[in-house]
């Protein structure tokens, strides 16, 4: 028993002796830690395809003025009716990213100009998944439109028709 | 014939000791280098068990792999054996709670031991499983002490 009691002291001891080199060192090397962490750590890592938070807006709090629209839709689609003003960015479906040409006029904006990204509002909306990557690209300002087109649509809001040739 | 068993028992226990001593050491100093060298990520490690308070886990992460280190040294020379042992079972009583608790939780962490890309494993049992060997192995050590070839029997300790 005198024994085991001896072996515990020793080991709280040699304990003592490593805890008292391992605070000297960190205090002695330069990317040492704060005895006390100051901020909570962060520990869940964020989703790896975009580092970024993505915020929507509903139908109803749109307003009006400083705001570019940018449809998601494939061309036909946008051809067929679009909100007034809207460019037509189709999701890229066969690549990653759309082409540098496609998004010059929202690289031009300057500004505090929101940019709206809307899809065609059903599941996997094509309007978020633009505004993702168009976040990524780095531009700011993104959000995009819940529910999509249909959300305008059900306002009885107007929509503008394109001809085919026609660029906006 | 009883004592030429006896002897044979007492070399046989001293080999198995100087394996045992062997393979904590290099586990443990293994385990304590990349903490060492990298404090901030093992920190965050440490953090993601959401076991310690936030106020502990600074003081945590700088001590543990220190004393990770100084054991698995002494335990290879064999100075102070049976005490170190303790200190061994003690920190791999406390990881297999830790690792017990996050499979509680249902963590999917990356394990804190080996933290480089090849060894980070996800927890799970098979870790839990090493650590109660490790911790078998090193009540062996508590128990027969250091055995023949030790710092402790050249020093008479």
């Amino acid at each position: 028993m005198k024994r085991l009691v001896k072996i515990i002291l020793r080991a709280t001891l040699i304990t003592l002796i490593l805890t008292i080199i391992a605070l000297v060192q960190n205090l002695l090397r330069k990317d040492g830690l704060p005895f006390i962490a100051k901020k909570p750590y962060k520990i869940y890592t964020d989703c790896p395809e975009f580092q970024h938070e993505l915020s929507s807006v509903s139908i109803d709090e749109l307003t009006k003025g400083d705001t570019v629209y940018v449809d998601a839709r494939p061309k036909s689609e946008y051809i067929e009716g679009h909100i007034p003003g809207a460019i037509n960015i189709p999701y890229p479906l066969l690549s990653d990213y759309p082409s540098e040409e496609e998004i010059k006029p929202l690289r031009q904006i300057k500004g505090k100009k929101k940019i709206v990204v809307y899809g065609d509002g059903g599941e996997g909306d094509l309007g978020e998944g633009l505004a993702n990557i168009l976040k990524e690209m780095g531009i700011e300002n993104v959000i995009y439109l819940k529910g999509g087109i249909q959300a305008w649509i059900k306002q009885g809001k107007s929509l503008e028709k394109s001809f085919k040739n026609e660029q906006h | 014939m009883n004592n030429i068993n006896r002897d044979k028992l007492k070399k046989l226990g001293d080999i198995i000791v100087i394996l045992f001593r062997l393979l904590l050491g290099v586990v443990f100093i293994w385990a304590s280098i990349h903490k060492i060298l990298n404090p901030y990520a093992f920190a965050l490690n440490v953090a993601t068990y959401q076991i310690l308070p936030l106020k502990l886990i600074n003081l945590f992460s700088i001590i543990l792999p220190w004393v990770e280190l100084g054991t698995g040294i002494l335990i290879i020379i064999g100075l102070f054996t049976r005490e170190v042992a303790l200190i061994i079972a003690n920190m791999t009583l406390m990881f297999i709670i830790a690792l017990l608790i996050a499979l509680h939780k249902e963590l999917q962490i990356e394990c804190g031991c080996f933290a480089s890309e090849e060894a980070s494993h996800q927890i799970g049992w098979d870790l839990v499983i090493r650590d109660i060997a490790l911790l078998v192995v090193s009540f062996y050590v508590i128990v027969w002490g250091g055995g023949n070839y030790s710092l402790d029997k050249k020093l008479g300790i």
